[in-house]
């Protein structure tokens, strides 16, 4: 292949590769928001978090594998206590419509938290974490090579997906989850026990963020820095996609991947601009997104 | 009677030699001499200034943010010579032995915040003098505070070379690091006898990196007429997925990765390529360093990689060989500290910060105009080769050295991973350094 | 009328504290009173639009950027600029920037007004970046002059004096302060109140709730930009990370909940404790912001109405202290 073809399939992996993570933490956000209407500030914080955790396992035990199970599983705890401790006795207020505010300025105030914490604990400066022997090498073909650690994210994407579907789509918890989201209120006159519903899905979206903080972190150095440009990233995959919409989350996680990658190939400095701007319009023009289906 | 008189003359003269001789003799009792102290005592984490009427030296680095080892690297250096000083009993300024007191100020390398600790440091610490910093646009900050309150400000890790064109030049201001020009043109000199011909240039998206690349399309111009530099790109600082840039590159189909990239964008732009299996070299300043060698998993990664320094521990003479010795001995089985040569920066700042208090010493006092009036046309002698203060922007004259990464290499960890080539390449001073900027004479 | 007393009790201490603040205190304190003059009235100019027309604004340093960058490039660009039209400018340029997008802002509410703001000032930062020759991107504009203060009859005052800059700087950031006060007096504040708890019931009376939006936005944005102007002018620099970096929104949000929402004077206590904290714990800046981090959290847990709820709680136990007095008072007079 010359070397034109095979720029464009390396972008376009890379591209792939950024998309699938954002993917990961945008669902988590998408799902949180279209069930509990919480905009969860932090939930880039606990990306990052579980990269932290994920590389201080690694220092411990030396197994990149077990850091992909341990740290998600923390951070899913973090992420309920918050939600158990925090979010619901803010509930109890009865603030009515300043609740937002609250609820926003209480997320806020865990995002900081996390990023000064990490920096208290770990410092300031990159922490490098290597990729695991067993992906470590390249994969060949035709004059092509591509780091099989880039792959593998992909792959592990793919598999969380295909599991995150199997769970909504297939399962009864997915039927009241998805109830949920629709309308809480009426799952609840039901007999659905809704806040137990909350946790989990506040869990499961936490987990998704550990998953892809853990599997970020050879390939993105892990700093304090890392939640920034994944916070930004994921609103606007949620503003675009539509709040609460998992398809939305997806097409539009893969474009930004897409984008950013062949951004820097041909459009250095622009495509910030270019997916601000979208942002903007969408939310004009179309509040719900361009898959959302209800406020 | 004439002879008597002769006898006693001379006698007399003997006398007054031999007076002047101890004189001479004993002035060492009140001044140091560099690498006299025993540096098996110096533990850069756990040092203790005296308190009190010192000489206080603000540090200006960042201690947090991405940046903050450059800033701890720092502290770790002027505390070696700042322990080497003391334990010599200090220096005599204004009639009196004083020791140096280092105060930090954590710049963050963000310009706002850099601004308040830099005021704290002059306004609420009272520093008698300051030193730093990594980051061009931070150091900037530094000459107008320096212009501002009076304050002496040693440059010796800010390159961008606008940093003393005529419009920030202030006599406060000293640097005594080579600027982005100097290093641009002995690179692009050493290429020039070199068959590498298509470059890449990939740099930090703000003053520095802009810098760096003008200044090496000009040196090219004038060295290398046949290259061809096949791309070009600014990245942001602190940039955490280099991929898309590094497959950029690799479709360029460059020989040769021309960066002015530093830590820890460095250490990621290697690792990037490591991972992505890329063994194109890189030269720089900044890619010599132990800490990001000892990370790459690839054999072949960092071989060829091209440094440029004033100072580099590959330099053979005397002076340079006792230096490497004396540092290697303290820090060869050091687990805390991965760098066991001083290389190009390490060696470099340490030389800097000697010879500012050499010239505080031969000064003898804490005056700024008097600082300034023994530093300007100054010489001095540091382990690689000559430092010399050009009156005209305050900029240090110096040889230049290259030197590219081998492996195995002696002066690596154990001796057996990519560290330099045995010996560097000198590159004059008449041919790496460009004439004073306009509008200063 | 003795509501307007008690606002008096709060003006006048603050104003004298001020005023003699430079005689008291050191050059480097005083540096530390006027930033924090400046970041309570961006704080000020936030809350605004947070607590009088219950928009949540991510994106607020946009203005605050617009005005320090309408100031330095007004000294930059233009030849012998006199100091008060270039803060005017930086105060313009931000009011300039919410009336161009209050046709897309007004529409929003909630989450949206929160994510429309966050996307204009992330497009601002983006445009900064790309367009560094002209803004200095991460380098910033440093070192522009900074013109005297010319006052007729008096003559040219110079402002790289500090003393004479500070109090230039405070009386500017006091009469803001002071206006937006009065503003929210106006029976338009009251109208903008209203408007936030039913705006239905606003349109049902003859307003359009579309344009009292926008206007609040556009006073909003100004002080914001008086802020940032004089924020440029004491810094003598204006850098992207100064005033569009990642927190550069968020900070003025928590001092506002630390302060307390829905009163005017809270976001100046919030800057306030921010401030001190900061400064208390100079030497491990990284805790301080943990602590204030940790502090924000129990607030909107514990106190929700901020700072400002502790101050009601003890002057409701001192009026209730009082009338005991008084009518104890009374009862022995009668007695």
């Amino acid at each position: 292949m010359d070397s034109m073809t095979i720029m464009m399939i390396t972008q376009g992996i890379h591209g792939l590769a950024y998309g699938m993570l954002l993917f990961l933490v945008a669902s988590g956000f998408t799902l949180i928001f279209g069930m509990m209407g919480i905009l969860n500030i932090a939930h880039a914080s606990f990306f990052m978090l579980a990269a932290y955790v994920g590389f201080q396992v690694i220092q411990w035990s030396g197994s990149f594998w077990l850091a992909l199970i341990v740290a998600p599983i923390v951070i899913t705890v973090v992420g309920i206590v918050m939600e158990r401790v925090m979010l619901r006795r803010l509930r109890k207020f009865k603030l009515g419509k300043a609740a937002v505010l609250f609820e926003l300025m209480l997320t806020v105030g865990v995002m900081v938290c996390i990023e000064e914490a990490v920096k208290n604990l770990w410092g300031t400066d990159p922490q490098i974490v290597n990729v695991p022997a067993l992906l470590g090498g390249l994969l060949r073909y035709q004059g092509m090579q591509y780091p099989i650690y880039r792959m593998f994210i992909i792959v592990l994407s793919c598999a969380i997906l295909l599991l995150l579907g199997l769970v909504l789509y297939k399962t009864r918890l997915g039927n009241f989850v998805r109830a949920a989201v629709q309308d809480a209120e009426m799952t609840g006159a039901l007999g659905v026990n809704v806040p137990l519903v909350f946790s989990f899905v506040f869990g499961l979206g936490t987990w998704l963020a550990g998953v892809a903080g853990v599997a970020a972190a050879p390939m993105l150095t892990v700093f304090p820095g890392l939640a920034n440009q994944m916070m930004l990233d994921s609103f606007i995959v949620v503003a675009l996609g539509g709040f609460g919409s998992l398809l939305g989350a997806f097409v539009i996680s893969m474009l930004l991947g897409e984008l950013t990658a062949f951004g820097i190939q041909f459009l250095p400095g622009y495509s910030t601009i270019i997916l601000f701007g979208f942002m903007v319009l969408v939310l004009t023009f179309r509040p719900l997104g361009l898959f959302g289906e209800r406020e | 009677m004439k002879l008597v008189r002769a006898i006693c003359t001379s006698l007399r003269f003997l006398g007054l030699v031999f007076i002047v001789g101890v004189g001479l003799h004993a002035s060492p009792v009140f001044s140091f001499t560099p690498l006299q102290a025993d540096f098996s005592t110096y533990e850069a984490k756990k040092q203790v200034f005296p308190t009190g009427d010192t000489i206080k030296v603000g540090l200006f680095e960042p201690f947090s943010g991405q940046s903050a080892s450059a800033g701890e690297i720092s502290y770790w250096l002027l505390g070696w010579v700042v322990h080497d000083i003391n334990s010599q009993g200090g220096i005599l300024v204004d009639g009196k032995m004083k020791k140096i007191q280092v105060i930090k100020a954590d710049t963050a390398t963000q310009p706002v915040v850099a601004k308040r600790a830099l005021q704290r440091l002059i306004l609420n610490d009272k520093v008698d003098l300051f030193v730093g910093t990594a980051g061009s646009h931070i150091a900037i900050i530094g000459n107008q505070l320096a212009k501002k309150y009076k304050k002496i400000f040693l440059n010796y890790s800010s390159y961008s070379v606008h940093l003393m064109d005529a419009q920030n030049f202030n006599k406060y201001t000293f640097r005594a690091c080579s600027t982005t020009d100097i290093n641009a043109r002995a690179l692009a000199y050493y290429f020039s006898k070199t068959p590498i011909r298509k470059f890449y240039i990939l740099c930090q998206d703000y003053s520095y990196g802009q810098d760096f690349g003008k200044s090496i399309k000009r040196a090219m111009d004038e060295f290398v007429p046949d290259a061809d530099i096949v791309g070009e790109v600014y990245h942001p600082l602190w940039l955490k997925d280099f991929a898309p840039y590094l497959s950029k590159v690799q479709a360029s189909g460059a020989e040769m990765i021309i960066s002015s990239d530093w830590p820890p964008d460095s250490w990621n732009l290697m690792l990037a390529m490591d991972q992505m299996g890329m063994t194109i070299p890189v030269s720089g300043q900044f890619f010599d360093d132990p800490r990001m060698s000892q990370n790459l998993k690839n054999k072949k990664a960092g071989i060829g990689n091209t440094v440029v320094n004033f100072h580099l521990c590959n330099v053979t003479n005397e002076k340079n060989s006792r230096f490497n010795k004396i540092f290697h001995d303290r820090y060869q089985n050091d687990p805390e500290v991965q760098i066991d040569w001083p290389t190009g920066v390490i060696g470099g700042v340490i030389g800097h910060f000697y010879w500012l208090f050499d010239v505080i010493q031969r000064a003898g006092t804490l005056d700024p105009d008097k600082i300034i009036a023994t530093w300007e046309g100054d010489t001095y002698e540091t382990f690689s080769g000559t430092l010399s203060m050009r009156k005209c922007d305050h900029q240090a004259v110096m040889d230049m050295f290259v030197s590219t990464l081998v492996s195995p290499s002696k002066w690596s960890k154990g001796g057996d991973r990519l560290g330099y080539q045995d010996e560097a390449i000198r590159i004059p001073s008449s041919i790496v350094m460009s004439p004073c900027p306009e509008g200063l004479e | 009328m003795k509501r307007n007393m008690r606002g008096w009790l709060i003006w006048i201490p603050m104003i004298g504290a001020l005023a003699i603040a430079p005689q008291v205190l050191g050059a480097f304190e005083i540096t530390i009173v006027l930033g924090m003059a400046i970041f309570a009235l961006f704080s000020i100019s936030l809350n605004l639009l947070l607590s009088f027309a219950g928009l949540l604004s991510f994106g607020h340093a946009m203005f605050f950027a617009a005005g320090a960058y309408g100031t330095v490039f007004a000294l930059e660009y233009i030849q012998g600029v006199p100091l008060l039209p270039a803060v005017l400018i930086g105060a313009l340029s931000a009011a300039f920037l919410a009336l161009a997008l209050s046709p897309l802002l007004v529409r929003a509410s909630g989450h949206t007004f929160a994510m429309l703001t966050m996307a204009f000032s992330q497009i601002m930062y983006a445009i900064v970046m790309k367009y560094s020759t002209i803004t200095g991107g991460n380098d910033g504009i440093s070192g522009f002059p900074i013109p005297a203060l010319g006052i007729p009859g008096i003559g040219d005052i110079d402002m790289t004096m500090e003393r004479n800059f500070y109090y230039a700087a405070i009386t500017i950031l006091g009469i803001s302060a002071w206006v937006m006060w009065f503003f929210t007096r106006t029976p338009f504040g009251s109208i903008m109140i209203s408007m936030r708890d039913n705006p239905e019931r606003v349109a049902y009376l003859g307003f359009n709730v579309s344009i009292s939006k926008a206007v609040v936005l556009v006073v909003s944005a100004w002080f914001a930009g008086v802020a940032g102007s004089v924020y440029a002018l004491f810094q003598n620099m204006v850098s992207v990370d100064g005033v569009l970096g990642p927190m550069s929104s968020f900070t003025p949000l928590i001092n506002c909940f630390i302060g307390g929402l829905g009163t005017f004077i809270g976001p100046v206590f919030g800057t306030g404790i921010g401030t001190m904290l900061t400064e208390l714990m100079s030497a491990h800046p990284e805790q301080a912001q943990l602590v204030f981090s940790f502090v924000l959290i129990l607030l909107v847990l514990f106190l929700p109405g901020g700072v400002m709820t502790l101050y009601w709680k003890v002057a409701a136990k001192w009026m209730v202290l009082q009338n005991r007095i008084q009518s104890a008072f009374l009862k022995g007079n009668h007695g």
